[in-house]
């Protein structure tokens, strides 16, 4: 089986009308993906700056709960309660790193290519888990 | 003059004019910064993206202000906060050489700082245009 789709007005439509429930497990799956982006170029953030890797190791991409049907995702940090003083500059060393929010203003300036790239990704990796069903 | 420099200057103007103690970047404590002179406001970290249209030059900014107080409670720190949002908030700012398009606050939190004080982060995205 082949299945041919060009332009997003045509996977909108496809998504829409013939799979609903699919387009939603998709835009879970996207919101979370351009998440991990976030997390991933914090981490590079912290690199040379913080002395041990539980912030690093403890900064991920989360799913959340959806909203008015659209899927959630955040970036949390578990165990390494310190990470506001690094970010807003109340550390030891009174350096405002701001690692996250230069993570999210970088990620966010290229939102398009990075949103599409996980959505296609995703998109290629359902159809053809749903095809070999 | 340079995005960077137009925007802090703008929000210095609007902060300083409701009456507010506003610096770049606060002396440490360990160089002998005074205790009196709380509160006050820093206005020096901005984050500038780019936000240019097939015809014109424009950036993306987060200003984070913070606020520092070292009263007995975090209700100095939240009226501090009152008064930065109404003056910023969907506010006008004027800008040298560019074009105020936009500002508006994101989020707005109040930490306990290991010296006791207490430490309120705004972040405010704006968008300006270079004026050609």
């Amino acid at each position: 089986m082949s299945v041919e789709i060009r332009g997003i007005d045509d996977v909108r439509r496809l998504l829409r009308d013939v799979m609903p429930k699919e387009a939603r497990i998709l835009t879970r799956q996207t919101t979370k993906d351009v998440a991990a982006a976030i997390a991933q170029e914090a981490r590079e953030n912290m690199a040379g700056h913080v002395d041990s890797g539980a912030l690093r190791s403890g900064t991920r991409a989360v799913q959340e709960r959806d909203k008015d049907g659209v899927g959630q995702a955040a970036v949390r940090v578990r165990r390494a309660f310190y990470w506001r003083f690094l970010e807003y500059g109340d550390g030891p060393d009174g350096i405002e790193h701001a690692f996250f929010l230069r993570a999210k203003e970088k990620v966010m300036a290229d939102i398009d290519a990075i949103a599409t790239r996980a959505f296609v990704q995703r998109l290629v990796a359902r159809i053809s888990k749903v095809a070999g069903r | 003059m340079s995005a960077e420099t137009v925007i802090q200057g703008a929000l210095f103007s609007a902060l300083s004019g409701v009456g507010l103690s506003v610096v770049d970047s606060a002396q440490q404590n360990r160089d002998g910064s005074d205790a009196s002179a709380f509160p006050y406001v820093e206005v020096g970290f901005v984050t500038i993206g780019a936000f240019d249209t097939a015809g014109e030059t424009g950036f993306d900014y987060v200003a984070r202000i913070h606020t520092r107080s070292r009263s007995a409670s975090m209700k100095e720190a939240k009226l501090i906060q009152g008064q930065i949002y109404d003056r910023l908030h969907r506010g006008a700012l004027t800008l040298v050489g560019y074009l105020h398009v936009l500002i508006q606050r994101e989020r707005s939190e109040i930490i306990r700082a290991s010296d006791g004080s207490f430490h309120g982060v705004c972040e405010y995205r704006g968008l300006i245009e270079k004026q050609p």
